[in-house]
């Protein structure tokens, strides 16, 4: 089985590259990621297309690519320094139903400006049946809510996102993102990001549910 | 009266040097965000 980019993302960037796969066209497209196409791509776009921190940097990345096309645009992210921290914070609201916060915070040397803040959620393995695995496909997400952020201080946006079989077959699969970036749509700069596997909340401590629990 | 001053400037001058320390705030580690449009194939 082949696989579409991830593994090489999950083994060199394993905490520190938040990857949206985002399907147009195909019937796994979704609302949100059209928008996010649309902004960067009004009219026609070459498919496939790495668009990396909003916009700095981009590639036309097809499978197989040399591991270095990748990594040219994100080390050099990697290494500047930014004045955000994301946090996401999960609350469950029903079966299918969760709330995320997105905890922005700037630190004290920061520099006060608006942004856009994101969330959106991805699933792996989805979808199936063809000769290439899918990872980490979008599925849906709100934003970007636009919020006016000083130094020292944190704001949050919330946002509830309602699960389908497709996520709850796959539930250690499925991935929180959230990430602040320029207030308008497009090409521009995403400040810091972050991610949120659901796999630690697989248990049943969550529903209530411990059965699946090792009692001492 | 003089040498109490000097020593209130100098225990100044160190407090100056432990809030530039504590205010020498180490960057925020970056998650950088990728965007894949792609579809199946």
């Amino acid at each position: 089985m082949r696989y579409v980019v991830t593994p090489f993302v999950d083994d060199t960037y394993p905490d520190n590259v938040a990857f949206l796969a985002i399907h147009l066209s195909d019937g796994y497209q979704t609302g949100f990621g059209n928008v996010r196409r649309n902004s960067y791509y009004p009219g026609t776009m070459t498919i496939p297309q790495a668009v990396v921190d909003a916009g700095v940097s981009y590639y036309v990345g097809y499978p197989g690519n040399p591991p270095a096309q990748w990594s040219s645009m994100v080390d050099p992210r990697l290494a500047l320094p930014t004045d955000l921290t994301v946090e996401i914070l999960p609350r469950r609201l029903n079966e299918t139903q969760w709330e995320f916060t997105a905890d922005v915070c700037m630190e004290p040397t920061g520099t006060a400006r608006s942004m856009g803040v994101n969330l959106a959620w991805t699933v792996d393995d989805y979808p199936t049946g063809y000769p290439y695995t899918y990872r980490e496909t979008l599925r849906g997400g709100y934003g970007p809510e636009v919020v006016d952020l000083n130094p020292g201080e944190c704001v949050q946006v919330y946002a509830t996102f309602t699960f389908s079989a497709v996520e709850l077959d796959r539930w250690p699969s499925v991935e929180i993102v959230a990430w602040a970036q320029t207030p308008a749509s497009g090409w521009g700069e995403a400040y810091q990001a972050a991610t949120m596997t659901m796999g630690l909340f697989d248990n049943g401590f969550e529903s209530g549910d411990l059965s699946g629990w090792d009692l001492p | 009266m003089e040498r109490s001053r000097t020593h209130v400037g100098v225990a100044l001058l160190a407090l100056a040097v432990i809030a530039a320390a504590a205010g020498d705030v180490v960057a925020a580690d970056r998650t950088v965000l990728m965007e894949y449009f792609n579809a199946t194939w």
